[in-house]
């Protein structure tokens, strides 16, 4: 978009440093492949067992008729939601500087969707039966609901990062123009030659559908899901109008931690670490302790609410987390997975990009526990005091006679847990064998403009002696400029904890304005808006931006060629 | 099964009235279908809770619990009628708990497929070749009525269980000093058994022991309790004996503040 030429030495090292994930395969990959295989064996071997036999190789039973699948379907699901978040909010709302971990994020969703759509059919009894959803589906049940949701969700999101594949498929055939792949690459490209019309087309698609996209995944996450749950009128910690907000709050978190985490992985792997700043993973840390935040603030509403109303089935419920058999798993949540990571976050000393990424670390697997301790005490306590069978043999009654369930997962259900955790490693790391996981436009370097050609002219005798020794460098962080490299590793070891080593990374060069254009030059770019003529189209597009409100970004729909 | 059973009779009824018409001869219909169509049938249960306390020779054992097991043949971890005891209740001694077959059922609202199905006589049936074992309906039940197969049912573990629970529900009576008997007429008495095991994967529940109501017989649970405390009929029929119980005696529903609107109504004999 922009009329500033491009670098093509530079842009050709950075997208050969982008791709070193697609041509450097090291012996870790294999090692990887052949762990991961043996794993897939065994949950292939446990899976048979529960299809043959039935949920009785499960630790469900009555009445704990949901799990640890539901469970882990529901915090899929919450991982989901951040990738799609970020990357819409690249497009939508022109947050460029989060764009080089947007294809990361939207492959964690794509993932992340197909597992949770694995674990319902693990939880189904008939999985065989699973196209009677279709055929004999009821728009009444909240289950309808939720497959229509997660279908659509996949669907969209599948397009989107189709959409954003695409444009890099003519470097990608460039690139790799001889091997197996170069036929799925031109399959893929459809006919994209990256020409300005073939982009603005393309962008535009991208523009509307994350706008789509952020609207269907709040009410994924924060509307349909939880209603499954809400709406049970049996399940008093369920059946309650907060519900939504608070599984939105949690869905969010832990989507942001696991783009935190994986793109401090990826970028420990490739070097990447002037694509993926730590001002990248500070924003994201940002976001998480908000979040976080929030679910500790719906933590508190939702137990003072049960515990001093008081109503027996909820009080039930809620000291069954605090006194009862949860309590280890909830006491231990809130102070070491709710309340640490928040500190971390908070504290000024901790803050720094290690202790973000372990807080995140620590973020993931305490919301599994999580939506643990949300599925299962409501199921526990029943409202009608019906004796509980043993699980163990399924025949007698527990001595003495309880009425509290009894859950813990078999072997069957942590292997096919664990299978799908690998199989989302697997798709993770065969896409990144065949495509580049960072979008390739953001290796994209830009000539600098000859301060020659434009000021020394225009400006006269006045103000031209510095621009004899070239403009002084400048750096920006935190939207403050700096004159030296120095300074500004000073302010950002003081201020934001980043190590003087480091610093680099988080400031960033100032980038000298762009040149105007010569006098007289030919009108090329007309605004579609009110018809005024600009010289170039970044003109215009500073035009759109100022007089219609339109991103910068998606200039490209206002500002026509002429 | 019982839906898939009630349609193909419907359709055989329009297969003979089709065929009849063409013979010129008369129309065989289904007296019980043809009542459920009209509205007129409504069945309900209505027990006596001070009936069921002074059975003593029910005491730890439960003659409506085992009839059911032998009747329906329910896998070891299902209990279509379960008693609930004293020390979990505070109102009753022994607490018979079948399906309440509710007028407003949550589990039928929640069933993604249509699975379960409320008939026009009030029964709330489970259509097991639909069911794809969600098992939403169970979770959203507040009376914890319904339950899961969780594996195939074996033709060793159905001759047991209806044999152990035969033999218990004769201790009872051998106890009560009284003689089971049924009906003559009776195919379904118990210990045959006309009701077909689950497949595994699938929700079940009470249904009133659907197949021996459609024959025009009371549930095994009814017949099968040796001081006739549980009583079972027809509420729309204003001369039936529940209608005259549920007309003078005062009674409670199960959890009706969940507005489930149960037709399960307990009583004491004394009120």
């Amino acid at each position: 978009m922009s009329e500033l030429e491009l670098d093509h030495e530079k842009t050709e090292r950075n997208m050969d440093k982008i791709l070193v994930s697609v041509t450097r395969t090291t012996g870790g990959f294999y090692k990887f492949l052949i762990a991961s295989l043996l794993i897939l064996a065994w949950f292939g071997f446990a899976y048979y067992q529960q299809l043959s036999k039935g949920l009785v190789v499960t630790g469900l039973n009555e009445p704990m008729y949901m799990g640890l699948y539901i469970g882990t379907f529901i915090w899929f699901v919450g991982i989901a939601h951040g990738g799609i978040a970020i990357s819409a909010a690249v497009t939508v709302l022109n947050l460029e500087q989060y764009k080089p971990v947007a294809r990361l994020g939207e492959l964690l969703t794509l993932i992340c969707l197909s597992l949770s759509g694995i674990m319902i059919t693990f939880d189904l009894g008939r999985p065989d039966r699973v196209i009677n959803l279709v055929k004999w589906g009821r728009y009444q049940s909240p289950l309808s609901w939720d497959v229509f949701i997660i279908v659509l969700y996949f669907m969209g999101s599948l397009t989107f990062f189709y959409i954003g594949l695409r444009r890099e498929m003519p470097d990608m055939i460039k690139k790799f123009p001889d091997t197996m792949m170069t036929g799925v690459y031109k399959f893929l490209g459809a006919g994209y030659k990256g020409t300005k019309k073939d982009k603005r087309i393309n962008d535009k698609a991208g523009y509307y559908l994350g706008i789509a996209l952020l609207l269907i995944m709040c009410s994924a996450s924060g509307f349909i899901i939880p209603l499954i749950f809400a709406l049970q009128v049996a399940q008093p910690g369920w059946f309650t109008a907060l519900l939504p907000i608070y599984f939105l709050a949690a869905a969010l978190a832990s989507a942001l931690a696991a783009i935190i985490l994986i793109a401090y992985i990826t970028r420990w792997m490739f070097d990447w670490y002037e694509f993926i700043s730590d001002k990248i993973i500070h924003g994201l840390g940002m976001g998480l302790r908000v979040f976080l935040f929030l679910y500790l603030y719906f933590i508190v509403c939702e137990q003072l609410v049960m515990r001093y109303a008081g109503l027996l089935p909820e009080q039930n419920v809620s000291n069954a987390l605090f006194f009862g058999e949860f309590a280890p798993f909830w006491w231990g949540y809130l102070i070491l997975g709710l309340i640490l990571p928040l500190v971390i976050l908070i504290l000024p000393q901790t803050k720094t990009t290690k202790g973000i990424v372990i807080a995140s670390a620590i973020v993931i697997p305490a919301l599994w526990l999580k939506r643990m301790l949300i599925t299962l005490p409501p199921l526990s306590r029943q409202l009608i005091p019906n004796p509980i069978i043993d699980p163990a043999t399924r025949s007698t009654f527990i001595e003495p006679l309880t009425t509290y369930g009894i859950y813990s997962p078999t072997w069957v259900e942590w292997s096919l847990f664990a299978g799908t955790l690998v199989i989302g490693f697997l798709m993770f790391a065969i896409f990144a064998k065949y495509f580049p996981l960072i979008e390739l436009d953001v290796g994209e370097v830009h000539i600098e403009p000859e301060p020659i050609v434009a000021t020394p002219a225009a400006a006269g005798g006045v103000g031209a002696a510095p621009e004899a020794t070239g403009p002084p460098a400048q750096y920006e962080l935190c939207d403050t400029t700096f004159a030296t490299l120095d300074e500004c590793c000073e302010h950002a070891e003081k201020e934001h904890g980043i190590a003087k080593d480091s610093c680099d990374m988080a400031c960033a060069e100032v980038k000298g304005e762009a040149a105007a254009p010569a006098a007289g030059a030919k009108m090329v770019s007309k605004c579609g808006l009110c018809d005024a003529e600009f010289a170039s189209e970044d003109e215009c597009c500073a035009h759109a931006e100022k007089e219609h409100a339109i991103a910068k970004s998606s200039c490209d729909m206002a500002c026509e060629d002429m | 099964m019982y839906s898939d059973v009630s349609r193909r009779k419907f359709l055989k009824i329009c297969g003979v009235a089709a065929g009849s018409v063409l013979l010129g001869s008369t129309v065989v219909s289904s007296k019980e279908l043809l009542q459920a169509a009209a509205g007129k049938t409504k069945y309900a249960m209505a027990i006596d809770l001070e009936l069921c306390e002074n059975t003593h020779a029910c005491d730890g054992i439960n003659a409506c619990v085992h009839a059911c097991k032998t009747v329906n043949v329910t896998p070891p971890n299902a209990y279509w009628m379960m008693a609930i005891e004293s020390e979990h209740i505070t109102f009753a001694e022994r607490l018979p708990r079948p399906c309440m077959q509710c007028d407003n059922p949550p589990c039928v609202k929640v069933c993604p497929v249509g699975a379960t199905t409320k008939r026009a006589d009030g029964i709330i049936i489970v259509d097991y070749y639909r069911c794809i074992g969600c098992r939403l309906c169970a979770v959203s039940c507040p009376y914890g009525v319904r339950y899961f197969n969780w594996d195939e049912p074996t033709k060793e573990r159905i001759d047991q269980t209806r044999a152990e629970s035969w033999s218990l529900v004769n201790e009872v009576w051998e106890k009560a000093g009284k003689e089971l008997k049924f009906d003559e007429n009776d195919t379904t008495a118990p210990p045959y058994m006309i009701e077909i095991p689950r497949p595994h994967g699938v929700i079940e529940k009470c249904n009133f022991c659907l197949h021996r109501v459609e024959r025009g017989f009371d549930p095994a649970c009814v017949v099968c309790c040796p001081s006739g405390a549980i009583k079972f009929g027809n509420v729309g029929d204003p001369m039936s004996e529940i209608s005259q119980i549920l007309h003078e005696k005062k009674y409670i529903r199960l959890l009706e503040e969940f507005n489930t609107k149960p037709n399960v109504y307990y009583y004491n004999t004394g009120d």
